[in-house]
């Protein structure tokens, strides 16, 4: 009988945080503030964050201790299972081992846990008394709900208002575990109702959110903010995944040739990578890829010439091109590696390459995650889906090259709460829309007949 | 009529950019309610939510959410006034920690 998961006993549970910043061979650009241009500092940081974690923020300590109240919060699912794909592997029929680390286990069901935990515990040692978070979904709200009920923080979550209506089931997991879940934009701070007074049924956003959990936590007493992803602090967090992975791939006599993350805000792909990624760069080959959504065949297509201003044709030779027809608008046309959204690190290292970059689109992201539900059981999240559509991608590549490869991937949530996203894909709801190409092409064509600037 | 006597086709081209421009009243009920999976919310949205997602400008990343679904970049450039279009382009977002500090810094004007 051969082996499909590697354990680690809980005495082997890492006891230090990795931190990159140690090792990287160029240091992270400090972030500067937009009022007078000088490097943020830790003042700028206190009214939101806790010093111990600010300083967690910034440190160049190579290992950062775990602290025990820590530990034996993450021992309850920790260490988490390594898997190996083998049916996978088989529908695949490639010269590759997928090995994946199943943070699915956790009791909120996904990486974020492994965040907020030591999150709610440094600011219970820091005196905070209450939390404010935004979420969009739900997962990194329903994390946090857990982790201060564990340490006897009130917490409070602004939930986009469209999240709040759609996703009830991480609204009342929120609940469940004691926390305040409010759909935002909400009457409660100034930034909510300035929203409310000039659109009374706005869905909300993320970045509405934002503003009414920072400015709940800047308002109140003894209350901090909490951030899910993105922040050096919070990728520090996560790599106890990376760590306990490299341990149990020593087990078995295994080191992986690649290792793989989706990247959202970047939190669960340097978490399973960063460990990884110091090896790199201490000569190791290994390739780290991150899979984020989503690429975009249509960026490529033909330009316009000149168009209308406006849909009455009021202004129909008003040239609409003033970037110029080769112009990519960066921040627009970027995956989420180069958007605002994602780390800092991230980001650094992709700069660095030291890892590298590829996207791939709902559709093809779902259809990778249905085999893999047909395959190995567990149904993935949505955002799992998309390294699960580059671990196949990377099997293709192996086949075709008749190499033999050692993938490992993180396995970030399970899809249980998302069956909705695989209804809508299922159904269909997610397919091309029909016949846009040809409707495109013929309006292309008469505006071929305008005149050239 | 024309110098040679034959029909004026002029408004031809013009009539054809209405019937196109006319069909993107058209799209744009059938796109608004057309779904797709949002990565920074992590659910499906319509697309009635991603063209108004900030406000009065549309998600920064509808085009690359959308444009495998349907040619909402065309569409944009159709829709939006041109000014519009090169603002939504050019728009460069802070890191998210310098996000944070001016958002740290309006919350504190509201306790003022």
């Amino acid at each position: 009988m051969e082996r499909v998961k590697v354990l680690l006993e809980d005495h082997e549970i890492p006891r230090q945080w990795y931190n990159i910043q140690a090792d990287l061979p160029r240091p992270l650009r400090p972030p500067l503030h937009p009022a007078t241009g000088k490097p943020v500092g830790p003042d700028d940081l206190a009214p939101i964050f806790p010093m111990n974690i600010i300083e967690q923020e910034v440190s160049q300590e190579r290992w950062i201790d775990i602290p025990d109240e820590v530990l034996d919060k993450y021992l309850l699912w920790r260490p988490s299972p390594l898997y190996r794909a083998k049916n996978f592997e088989k529908l695949l029929d490639a010269p590759v081992r997928i090995y994946y680390k199943h943070e699915g286990v956790s009791p909120a069901g996904s990486h974020k846990p492994n965040a907020a935990i030591p999150m709610a515990y440094f600011n219970r040692v820091a005196g905070t008394r209450r939390m404010t978070t935004e979420t969009g979904g739900g997962q990194w709200g329903s994390a946090l709900s857990m982790a201060c009920q564990m340490f006897g923080i009130e917490c409070r979550v602004y939930m986009v208002k469209v999240s709040y209506n759609q996703k009830p089931y991480r609204r009342m997991l929120m609940n469940v575990w004691g926390a305040e879940c409010i759909p935002s934009p909400s009457d409660l701070t100034a930034a909510g109702r300035k929203i409310l007074s000039e659109t009374p049924d706005s869905p909300g956003s993320l970045g509405m959110a934002i503003s009414e959990a920072i400015e709940d936590a800047v308002t109140h007493e003894d209350t901090k903010y909490g951030l899910g992803s993105v922040l050096n602090h919070v990728l520090l967090y996560q790599t106890i995944g990376g760590l306990e992975a490299r341990k149990q791939l020593e087990k078995i006599g295994e080191y992986p040739d690649v290792v793989m993350g989706c990247a959202g805000g970047g939190s669960n792909f340097a978490g399973i990578s960063l460990p990884f990624v110091r090896d790199k760069i201490h000569g190791k080959n290994v390739s780290v890829v991150a899979a984020e959504p989503s690429s975009c065949p249509s960026l490529t297509r033909g330009p316009f010439a000149y168009d209308f201003g406006d849909i009455a044709q009021m202004t129909p030779f008003l040239a609409m091109h003033t970037l110029g027809h080769d112009f990519v608008p960066a921040p627009i046309h970027a995956g989420g590696l180069r958007y605002h959204g994602m780390a800092p690190i991230v980001s650094h290292l992709l700069e660095e390459r030291l890892i590298e970059a590829r996207s791939y689109n709902q559709l093809e992201t779902f259809e990778a995650g249905v085999k893999w539900a047909r395959t190995e059981g567990f149904v993935p999240a949505p955002e799992t889906n998309h390294v699960i559509a580059a671990v196949v991608e990377e099997a293709m590549r192996a086949r075709e090259e008749g190499k033999e490869k050692v993938i490992l991937f993180n396995w970030s949530g399970h899809g249980l709460i998302d069956l909705s996203s695989y209804d809508a894909f299922l159904s269909g709801q997610l397919a091309p829309y029909e016949l846009p190409e040809e409707e495109i092409e013929r309006a292309l064509r008469v505006i071929k007949a305008f005149p050239k600037p | 009529m024309g110098a040679n006597g034959e029909a004026v086709t002029g408004p031809k081209v013009s009539l054809d950019g209405f019937v196109f421009f006319s069909k993107c009243y058209v799209m744009k009920e059938k796109y608004d309610k057309l779904q797709c999976r949002c990565p920074r919310l992590g659910h499906e949205v319509a697309f009635s939510y991603c063209r108004q997602e900030s406000g009065v400008m549309p998600c920064q990343r509808i085009i690359a959410c959308w444009g495998v679904l349907i040619p909402v970049e065309t569409w944009l450039k159709a829709e939006m006034p041109a000014e519009q279009w090169d603002l939504f382009c050019r728009q460069e977002p802070e890191d998210k920690l310098t996000t944070l500090v001016d958002l740290v810094g309006k919350a504190r004007k509201v306790q003022d």
